[in-house]
């Protein structure tokens, strides 16, 4: 059941790629590590259970190359299990049972690239391997245009609602500095998808009155209409965002929040966002209304919350309350890596920027612009950079 | 063993090792070498645990391990043997002794064919 790395003695090239080599016959990992080795980082497995143990503790390799036939697991099966949980990995299938059933689950079940038989010449074998990992870095590079284009994407999003709403905006960054904080406490992995849904809970904050939003966080009594606007905030960031691409999990998150998760069932780590992110929520909300910290604590203790969850939030919490120094500044002095401690508000009353945002180039620029019209009260409270007095 | 059997034998198992030193290189010849004589070692150990395990009648075990010996014997070309591996794994699978007991005579027979073959081929490499 053990692993082991397996390459020849040249020396591989620094960018070289690594290939997983699953088999319970150990001359063909010798075999199959010797004809790859001089091109890739190659690693075997003896069977699928220790090929997976391999995957956990190294993360993907370009492609694997699995026998079908093991004990255990066999390879159409461990193959179906990679392209579910690694997506990028190429896999191809090597077997000495090269019949039209095998042939039709490897493709049907494990989406292989290649399908090989044994014993496969060099030539052939390099030939498919290659083609597997050029098939992957296509994947690899298809990946990266999504993810930036999502992520470009998703700021766009966000920016319409500074623009619409700022006090909305900058309550979403609060929410959404907390999650983070409080998924790194926990070593939450996926923290991205759960601060991205922090962002997303408050983009149905645009369809609502400002008035109401401020009663609403002001903890004042809400009339049923009103209530039913703020309920419903989730549930348009889920229209929004349900058809992009990669979004599922924080599509769930959000929905979760209404208690209608868009996929059942609900995965253990969306029903852990989704209390995170209302711990993170509740938190927000009772601080706003003036509730010192520790009173809000022992409220999360007292309600359903996770008490893991509490925990790592008093940590966060008792953790941030030093850095905290408060000072007033007039816009001129003000410098990019402060955050606003206090709402900056318009000289006829709308919330220009709220609380929490960090200052920025761009925000910088726009609260000059607005000092200069003589449209901001100032002196604007911030905290300093790096908790510095 | 017939000797067209043997024939086909020889050509097979010289085949895959012509493929296992395609890149001529020491380190092939030196890679060649090991994996033969891993196989001449190996391969009276694992047809005897197969017997083992036919005659106590074990269908998983004796599926294993002529699974096992499929793919010792097929990664040095010997695909005669690996076939005969390949029906006695589906003999086992389905539980047909008396179908499976004259399994291990033939496998001796071709297995020993690959391994005479395979000891002139690795006098070649040393020569």
């Amino acid at each position: 059941m053990s692993y082991e790395l397996s390459r020849r003695g040249e020396t591989l090239p620094t960018d070289a790629l690594s290939v997983l080599v699953v088999d319970d016959e150990p001359t063909v990992l010798d075999t199959l590590s010797h004809q790859l080795g001089t091109e890739y980082h190659v690693s075997t497995a003896i069977d699928a259970a220790s090929a997976l143990a391999w995957l956990e503790e190294n993360g993907p390799p370009a492609t694997v190359i699995s026998d079908l036939r093991m004990p255990g697991m066999d390879g159409i099966e461990l193959l179906g299990e990679i392209r579910h949980h690694y997506p990028l990995t190429s896999r191809i299938l090597h077997t000495a049972q090269a019949d039209l059933t095998s042939a039709l689950a490897a493709i049907n079940a494990g989406h292989v690239l290649h399908m090989l038989c044994k014993p496969c010449s060099p030539r052939e074998l390099r030939g498919s391997v290659r083609e597997a990992v050029q098939y992957h870095q296509m994947k690899v590079a298809e990946r990266e245009v999504l993810d930036e284009t999502l992520r470009t994407s998703l700021q766009a999003l966000f920016g319409c609602l500074q623009l619409a709403s700022p006090a909305a905006f900058a309550r979403a960054g609060r929410i959404r500095d907390l999650v983070g904080l409080i998924c790194r406490q926990l070593d939450l992995g996926s923290a991205w998808e759960i601060e991205v849904a922090a962002m997303a809970s408050q983009l149905g904050a645009v369809t609502v009155p400002p008035s109401v939003l401020a009663k609403a966080e002001q903890g004042e009594p809400l009339s049923d209409h009103e209530q039913q606007m703020i309920d419903a905030i989730p549930g348009v960031a889920v229209r929004l965002l349900a058809d992009i691409p990669r979004l599922d999990v924080v599509v769930d998150i959000v929905a979760g929040l209404q208690g209608n998760p868009a996929t059942s069932p609900v995965s253990p780590i969306v029903r852990l966002a989704v209390q995170v992110l209302r711990a993170a929520i509740t938190y927000e909300s009772y601080l706003k209304q003036g509730v010192a910290t520790d009173s809000i604590l022992s409220v999360l203790s007292g309600d359903d919350f996770d008490p893991g969850i509490v925990d790592a939030l008093r940590t966060v919490r008792n953790g941030s309350a030093a850095d905290a120094a408060v000072r007033a500044y007039r816009v001129s002095d003000m410098v990019v890596g402060m955050r606003i401690a206090e709402d900056v508000l318009g000289v006829n009353g709308p919330v220009l920027i709220g609380h929490g945002m960090l200052v920025t180039e761009m925000l910088l620029a726009r609260l000059t612009n607005f000092a200069r019209m003589g449209q901001l009260v100032e002196p604007i409270l911030v905290t300093l950079p790096g908790g510095a007095r | 063993m017939t000797a067209a059997t043997a024939t086909t034998t020889a050509a097979t198992v010289r085949a895959r090792v012509t493929d296992l030193i395609d890149g001529g290189t020491p380190a092939d010849v030196a890679f060649a070498d090991r994996l033969i004589v891993s196989y001449l070692q190996r391969w009276p150990v694992l047809l005897s645990r197969l017997a083992d395990a036919i005659t106590e009648m074990d269908t998983e075990v004796a599926a294993y391990r002529a699974h096992a010996l499929k793919g010792a014997a097929g990664n040095l070309g010997a695909a005669a043997a690996a076939e005969l591996c390949a029906d006695a794994e589906a003999l086992a699978t389905a539980a047909r002794w008396d179908d499976l007991a004259p399994y291990p005579h033939r496998l001796r027979a071709a297995l020993r064919n690959a391994a005479d073959e395979l000891t002139l081929v690795l006098v070649e490499l040393r020569g």
